[in-house]
């Protein structure tokens, strides 16, 4: 597993995550939806909620790696900032839409299964503030 | 202009309610309500976390440009409040698909 998260992270900072932060928290991200992706596959034939949840993580995954990609070359460069950010969170909506309508109404999947993949996101953050503080409390210790 | 505000949206509310008490099954009206309101509630969202996107956005660069040095700090937590906008959104994407394509009172 440690080596699959420093395979993700070189992957990463070869894409342009130059930022040690951002780069954690997507590899996290991404860490965490790799996981759920393996128990849905292995899960998902006996209990297919698994599949929704493992679904919604994808979703999540792809938004917020789009997102801290944009963000981490805005804040470099700044330009066109307010414009790009409100056309790509327009785009993003617009295929997360397409993408769970497929999913409710021709896949049929389980909303709530569908949700608590879509908050892996809140996951990570959780997990990223619990280490951080704990770096922290090392550190003035 | 409050007032005005609570006297509508009463009024939408007591319509919006009056027709789903009345109708037995999925008459027309009570369709055309969860249309209106799922249409309205999508633009709410969307125009609300786009406008909010762009002005923490806008607020960063803004404090990257004061402060080039707190430019990782000030991206992280970016990055987190847009995360946390956008996920606002989609939740709000996914209750209007399921008023619209799979409503369990309709």
């Amino acid at each position: 597993m440690t080596r699959i998260i420093q395979k993700i992270e070189a992957g990463l900072y070869r894409r342009g995550f130059v930022h040690e932060e951002t780069r954690i928290l997507v590899r996290n991200q991404l860490a965490l939806t790799l996981v759920v992706v393996l128990i849905g596959c292995i899960g998902g034939w006996a209990w297919p909620r698994l599949f929704d949840f493992a679904a919604g993580a994808v979703l999540a995954s792809w938004n917020f790696y789009f997102l801290s990609k944009f963000v981490h070359r805005v804040l470099e460069k700044q330009q066109a900032a307010v414009t790009g950010m409100l056309f790509r969170f327009y785009g993003r909506l617009i295929l997360t839409g397409v993408a769970l309508y497929a999913l409710i109404v021709m896949g049929g999947s389980s909303v709530i299964a569908l949700l608590a993949g879509l908050s892996t996101v809140v996951v990570t953050v959780l997990i990223w503030a619990v280490t951080r503080m704990r770096g922290k409390n090392i550190k003035e210790a | 202009m409050r007032k005005f505000l609570m006297i509508a949206l009463n009024t939408v509310a007591l319509l919006s309610i009056a027709s789903l008490a009345f109708a037995s099954d999925a008459a027309p009206e009570v369709l055309g309500n969860i249309m209106w309101g799922s249409a309205i509630g999508m633009a709410i969202a969307a125009a609300g976390c786009g406008i909010g996107q762009g002005l923490g956005l806008k607020a960063a660069c803004e404090g990257t440009a004061r402060n080039p040095e707190a430019s990782g700090k000030i991206q992280v937590m970016l990055i987190l409040g847009l995360a946390f906008v956008e996920s606002l959104a989609i939740y709000a994407l996914v209750v209007n698909l399921l008023l619209l394509f799979a409503n369990p009172f309709v």
